[in-house]
């Protein structure tokens, strides 16, 4: 388990470095799915980190400002602590470092975005729709990622999941269950 | 005749909303056109505090969010919405439905305490419908195999179902009969309860239909216009 942490941290860590985000977003993939079957919300504050640093990567308002190689540089000392860390045994501390990091990262965006939405919860709500498109409840998905639930049934509203699926009852048969009910 | 009538001005049948369904039906501004149907049905509507903190409580602490949580705080204080106060206990449900399908001898946990919830609020009142607009809840209890063929389509490790798990979550929550915001509001369409939000056209039934469904309703739009082509 520890070591399958440290692994996907230091993925990360190199991919981010090396501004490969094309890996950063698989890993993104990779680790949702694995926090969806695991229930684990570390694997998923990973993923939402990964998917957030490919983002910031790919705008250049981001990349292109002052500050962005200074920024680049903390969040890769922070990955790189937070890996420590987990290699020391300290949980507690991985997780400290992985709760600064996604501050950090909203922040930035908060403070260079161009967008009220943050990058990070916009993280949240992708990677939770994933998750739920996977098979999780829609609460399970919100848990795992803390996105937050109205937003997730928008994104998910604009998705074709629900269309890929018709469910066995149609709304006649529903409707019909409904009249039953309603003494008609 | 005469009796059914009598009994029928006192029944009060009791619908389980999770949070998923209500969240809808407010955000589509709907939320008249749900009372309307309260009212002219006599049913109650009922949340469980889960789904009030959800749906009402967490949202109103958030600028973003509070006019929908405001929309669902109101139909609470007319009550025509009802919480229930008394907590619901849904261990057993969770423990049961999340030992269902299992990824390398790891349970998966496919439902959380919400979901949960509902289902537990249902099967403690003897209600008489659950609404819910999430489609993973509905596929647990009415579709399991279509919902282990999904989450072998979707995860790349080898998903098992324990079927002696689910016989006993089945025989647990028992008949469930799940209509989603789509059919409340067909419903509602049919028993002329648009009146004061929408004209009763059959517009206003296909945009509230396609509103719902782009606000994350389980409903496909195979099935809405295969519903629209025969109203009239």
């Amino acid at each position: 388990m520890i070591s399958d942490l440290v692994s996907a941290t230091e993925k990360i860590m190199n991919s981010f470095e090396s501004n490969d985000q094309v890996k950063l977003r698989q890993l993104s993939n990779d680790l949702i799915e694995e926090a969806a079957l695991k229930s684990d919300s570390v694997l998923a504050q990973l993923s939402l980190i990964s998917y957030s640093l490919q983002k910031m990567l790919s705008k250049p308002h981001i990349i292109e400002a002052g500050k962005w190689i200074k920024i680049k540089s903390t969040i890769i000392f922070s990955l790189k602590k937070a890996s420590d860390h987990l290699k020391n045994k300290n949980f507690n501390e991985f997780k400290k470092e992985l709760d600064h990091i996604s501050d950090k990262v909203f922040r930035v965006d908060a403070s260079m975005g161009h967008y009220t939405a943050n990058l990070y919860e916009k993280a949240k709500i992708k990677q939770a729709s994933r998750a739920y498109a996977f098979g999780l409840s829609l609460m399970q998905a919100v848990n795992l990622t803390g996105a937050n639930e109205k937003e997730l049934l928008f994104y998910i509203g604009g998705t074709k999941i629900h269309d890929k699926e018709k469910s066995i009852k149609g709304i006649n048969e529903r409707k019909k269950l409904l009249e039953g009910i309603f003494n008609e | 005749m005469k009796e059914k009538n009598y009994w029928k001005e006192y029944l009060m049948n009791e619908l389980i909303f999770d949070s998923s369904s209500i969240i809808s039906i407010a955000q589509n501004c709907l939320m008249k056109v749900l009372e309307n149907l309260s009212k002219k049905t006599k049913n109650q509507f009922v949340m469980t505090k889960g789904v009030e903190f959800e749906s009402v409580l967490k949202p109103l602490t958030i600028n973003k969010f509070e006019l929908n949580a405001l929309r669902i705080k109101r139909s609470i204080d007319l009550g025509w919405f009802k919480v229930e106060k008394n907590e619901v206990n849904s261990e057993k449900i969770e423990e049961l439905a999340n030992n269902i399908f299992f990824a390398e001898n790891t349970p998966i946990k496919i439902i959380h305490k919400g979901e949960a919830e509902a289902l537990a609020l249902y099967k403690k009142l003897n209600a008489s419908v659950l609404v819910i607009d999430e489609r993973t809840t509905r596929m647990l209890i009415e579709e399991p195999k279509n919902l282990e063929k999904k989450l072998k389509f979707h995860y790349r490790k080898k998903i098992k179902l324990n079927k002696a798990n689910l016989k006993k979550f089945s025989s647990f929550v028992g008949k469930v009969n799940i209509v989603r915001s789509a059919e409340l509001i067909t419903k509602a369409f049919d028993l002329g309860c648009f009146e004061g939000e929408l004209d009763s056209s059959k517009k206003s039934l296909e945009a509230s239909l396609f509103a719902l469904k782009f606000n994350g309703c389980a409903v496909s739009i195979e099935e809405i216009n295969d519903y629209l082509s025969a109203v009239k």
